[in-house]
C-alpha cells in the first residue's frame, strides 16, 4: 500500500473506520443538488437488493459544491436508512471534498486511493448528474468486475445519431486503431474497475496533473487497454444527464489534448503495432435514436471556411503541405458539395497528434487550431447522414475505423520522426 | 646645423625604438589574451551548445513559438543563437581586457564607457526578446480564440495584441538603455491611453445595448449558451 499523502486526515479516518470491503461505490458530484438524491436512492436500493451479503462502502467525492449538494446527499441517505431499516444492512457512507470543481482528476485520485486502502475487489463510479438513474445500471457495472474478474468495464449508451461525434469520429476509431480494442466510450461517466487496476493506476505518476485534461475516465480506460488488464463494455441504455454549459471549444481543448497526452504517455505500448483483439460486449454494441434535436448545421460550414482561412499560417506549420492544401481547397467549395472524406480526416487527425507529440506549436494552441477542422467534419457528417439509418451509420463508422487502421503506418512514421509543415 | 639634424633624427629613432620596445610586448600580450579568449569562448560555446541540446531547449522554443519567430527573421536556431551569444560576450570581454593592456588612456576611457553600458544593452535585448515571444504567443492565442468563437476581424484583434505588447516591450527596452526615457514613456501613455479611451467610447456609445447585455450576463450569471443540443462527447 502506498503512502497517500494527498488524502485529508478526516477522509483517512473514515476509510480506516470502514476496514476492508468487497465493493466500493463512488458517486462523483459537483453542484448536483437536484439530482444527487435520486442517484443515492437508486444506488442504495441496487446494493441492498443485489449485493446483500457483500461488504460495501459508498463514497461521495465532491468537487466543492456550493448549491447544497452535501445537504441533499445527507437527506437522501437518511431517507434511505428509514426505507431499508428492516434489511439489517448498514451501508457505510464516506464523504470527502476533493475540490477542483467539475474537474475529475482529484476525485478519481481519491476514489483510487480509497479502493486501494479498503482493498476493494470491485469499484464502480457513477456521476451524481444522472437525471434518471437506473438501479440496474449499478448491478450491470459491478457484476462483470466482481464476479467475472474483469479489470475495467466501460459503458455503452444509447445515443441520438448525431450525439457524441467527437467520440465516434475521433476518440473511438483512433483508440481502436492503436490499442486494438474496440472500446467505444472512452469518456463514460459511469464505469467500473478492479482493485488491481486501481492499485496500478495509483502507482502511475503524473496523470492527475497532465492527464487531467483528458478526463481521468479516458486516462483510466486507456491505461486498462494498454496494460495487461481484462476489459469489457456493457450496454446501459439511454443516458439522461443534466445539461452541461461546456462549449465545443472547451470540450475539444480538454478531450483532444488529453487524448493526445494519453497516446504520448503510452506510446511504448502501441508504437510497434498491436494485434487487434475482440472486446467482450455485454448487450448491443451500438444503438442510436433519431429523434429531433436542435443542431445549428448552417453555422458550421462558414466557421470551417473562416477558420481555415484565418489560421492558414498556423495550420501550415502543423500539417503536411498536401493535407493543408486539400483543406484549403475544400474551404473554397460550395456548401452543398463540401465533403470532408474519411481519408483526409484521418490524415489530419494523425498529423495533429504527431505535431502535438513533437510540440510543433504550443500544445494548447495546436488543439485549438483543430476546432475549425472538427466543425468541418461535423458539418460533412450531418449532411451525409441526414437521413441515414442506424445500420448505414454503423457501416460508415466501420469504414472510418478501417481508414484509421490503414493509415496507422504513416502515423507511426510521423510520430517517430519530426516533420515540419511546409508553408 | 647638420649635427643638430642628425641628433634630432637620432633622438627620434631612439624614442621610436624605446616606444617600440615598450609597446611590442604589450601588443604581444594583447594578442595572446585575445587568442586565449577566442579559445576559451569557443570551448564555452561548444559546452553551452551541448548543455542546451541536452536540456531540449529547442523543444521549449518550438512550443513557445520562438523558433518560428527566429526562422521568420532568418536567424539561427535558439540553441545556436544562445551559444553564439555566449561566445561573443566571452570573447568581447577578453578583447576589452587585451586592449586595456595597451594602456592608451583615451581608449581605456571609451572601453570603460562601453563596459558600463553593456549590462544595460544586454538586459534591453532580453526584454525585447521576451516581449517578442510574449507578443507572438498572445497574438496567436487571440487569433485562435477569436476564430473559434466566431468573432469579427480576428486578424485585426490578433495584430493589435501583437503591436501593443511589442510596443510595450520596445519602450521598456529603450528605457533600460536610457534612450529617450521621457519621450518613450509619454508616447506609450498617449498611445495606450487613447486606445483605451477610444475603446471605451466605442463600447459605451456605439454598443450601449451590447454593454448592457454583457453586464447583465456577467452579473446575473446566466448559463452559457451551447452551440446546439448535442454533446461532442
Amino acid at each position: 500500500m502506498r503512502e497517500q499523502g494527498f488524502l485529508s486526515d478526516e477522509f483517512l479516518r473514515q476509510l480506516i473506520s470502514v476496514g476492508n470491503v468487497d465493493l466500493l461505490l463512488a458517486i462523483t458530484s459537483h453542484n448536483n443538488s437536484k439530482t444527487i438524491g435520486r442517484v443515492v436512492r437508486a444506488v442504495e436500493e441496487s446494493l441492498l437488493h443485489n449485493f446483500p451479503r457483500e461488504r460495501v462502502a459508498l463514497l461521495n467525492v465532491d468537487g466543492g459544491s456550493r448549491d447544497g449538494s452535501n445537504q441533499a446527499l445527507l437527506e437522501a441517505t437518511s431517507l434511505a436508512k428509514a426505507d431499508f431499516f428492516g434489511s439489517l444492512r448498514t451501508l457505510r457512507w464516506i464523504t470527502t471534498n476533493a475540490g477542483g470543481g467539475e474537474a475529475q482528476e482529484n476525485k478519481l485520485r481519491n476514489i483510487l486511493a480509497a479502493a486501494d486502502l479498503l482493498h476493494a475487489q470491485a469499484c464502480a463510479v457513477v456521476s451524481a448528474s444522472l437525471e434518471n438513474p437506473d438501479p440496474n445500471w449499478l448491478v450491470s457495472l459491478l457484476t462483470p468486475v466482481y464476479r467475472d474478474n474483469y479489470d475495467f468495464l466501460s459503458p455503452l449508451y444509447s445515443r441520438h445519431k448525431f450525439d457524441g461525434l467527437l467520440t465516434r469520429q475521433l476518440l473511438y476509431p483512433f483508440g481502436r486503431a492503436l490499442y486494438g480494442k474496440a472500446m467505444r466510450e472512452l469518456r463514460g461517466t459511469e464505469f467500473a474497475f478492479s482493485g488491481r487496476l486501481a492499485t496500478h493506476c495509483l502507482s502511475k505518476e503524473g496523470w492527475y496533473n497532465n492527464g487531467s485534461e483528458a478526463g481521468t475516465e479516458m486516462w483510466m480506460a486507456i491505461a486498462a487497454m494498454s496494460g495487461p488488464f481484462r476489459c469489457c463494455q456493457i450496454y446501459l441504455g439511454a443516458k439522461s444527464q443534466a445539461s452541461s454549459s461546456t462549449g465545443v471549444v472547451d470540450v475539444i481543448r480538454h478531450a483532444v489534448k488529453g487524448f493526445f497526452w494519453c497516446l504520448e504517455s503510452t506510446d511504448s505500448r502501441w508504437l510497434h503495432g498491436v494485434t487487434p483483439e475482440p472486446l467482450k460486449t455485454i448487450g448491443p454494441d451500438h444503438q442510436v435514436s433519431s429523434g429531433s434535436v436542435r443542431v445549428d448545421r448552417k453555422k458550421l460550414f462558414p466557421m470551417y471556411q473562416n477558420g481555415i482561412g484565418q489560421l492558414s499560417q498556423i495550420l501550415g506549420s502543423i500539417l503536411d503541405p498536401d493535407t493543408h492544401a486539400e483543406l484549403v481547397r475544400l474551404a473554397a467549395c460550395n456548401e452543398k458539395e463540401f465533403r470532408l472524406a474519411h481519408q483526409l480526416w484521418v490524415r489530419t487527425c494523425y498529423e495533429f497528434a504527431a505535431a502535438y507529440h513533437h510540440s510543433q506549436l504550443n500544445r494548447d494552441h495546436l488543439v485549438q487550431a483543430f476546432v475549425p477542422i472538427y466543425r468541418g467534419r461535423v458539418y460533412s457528417f450531418l449532411t451525409k447522414h441526414r437521413s441515414s439509418s442506424s445500420d448505414e451509420m454503423e457501416a460508415d463508422l466501420e469504414e472510418l475505423c478501417q481508414e484509421f487502421e490503414h493509415q496507422k503506418v504513416f502515423f507511426f512514421e510521423r510520430w517517430r520522426t519530426k516533420e515540419q509543415g511546409g508553408s | 646645423m647638420k649635427d643638430l639634424v642628425v641628433h634630432a633624427f637620432q633622438q627620434a629613432h631612439d624614442n621610436f625604438a624605446r616606444m617600440l620596445a615598450e609597446f611590442l610586448p604589450r601588443i604581444l600580450v594583447m594578442l595572446i589574451i585575445i587568442l586565449v579568449g577566442w579559445l576559451a569562448a569557443y570551448l564555452l560555446k561548444m559546452a553551452i551548445r551541448g548543455i542546451l541540446r541536452l536540456a531540449k531547449v529547442e523543444k521549449v522554443a518550438e512550443e513557445a513559438g520562438t523558433s518560428r519567430l527566429l526562422r521568420k527573421a532568418a536567424l539561427p536556431t535558439m540553441t545556436e543563437l544562445m551559444s553564439r551569444a555566449v561566445f561573443w560576450i566571452t570573447w568581447l570581454g577578453f578583447i576589452i581586457v587585451g586592449v586595456s593592456v595597451l594602456q592608451i588612456v583615451s581608449l581605456q576611457q571609451q572601453i570603460a564607457n562601453l563596459m558600463s553600458l553593456l549590462p544595460q544593452v544586454f538586459v534591453a535585448f532580453l526584454v525585447l526578446f521576451g516581449g517578442m515571444i510574449a507578443a507572438n504567443f498572445f497574438s496567436r492565442a487571440t487569433l485562435l480564440a477569436a476564430v473559434n468563437r466566431g468573432l469579427p476581424s480576428p486578424k485585426v484583434l490578433s495584430e493589435t495584441v501583437r503591436i501593443v505588447i511589442g510596443f510595450l516591450a520596445l519602450s521598456m527596452a529603450l528605457e533600460q538603455i536610457g534612450l529617450g526615457k521621457q519621450t518613450v514613456e509619454i508616447a506609450f501613455s498617449i498611445v495606450f491611453g487613447s486606445l483605451m479611451l477610444g475603446l471605451a467610447i466605442a463600447f459605451g456609445l456605439g454598443g450601449r445595448d451590447l454593454a448592457q447585455k454583457a453586464l447583465e450576463k456577467q452579473f446575473q450569471r446566466k448559463e452559457k449558451e451551447r452551440e446546439d443540443d448535442l454533446s461532442p462527447l
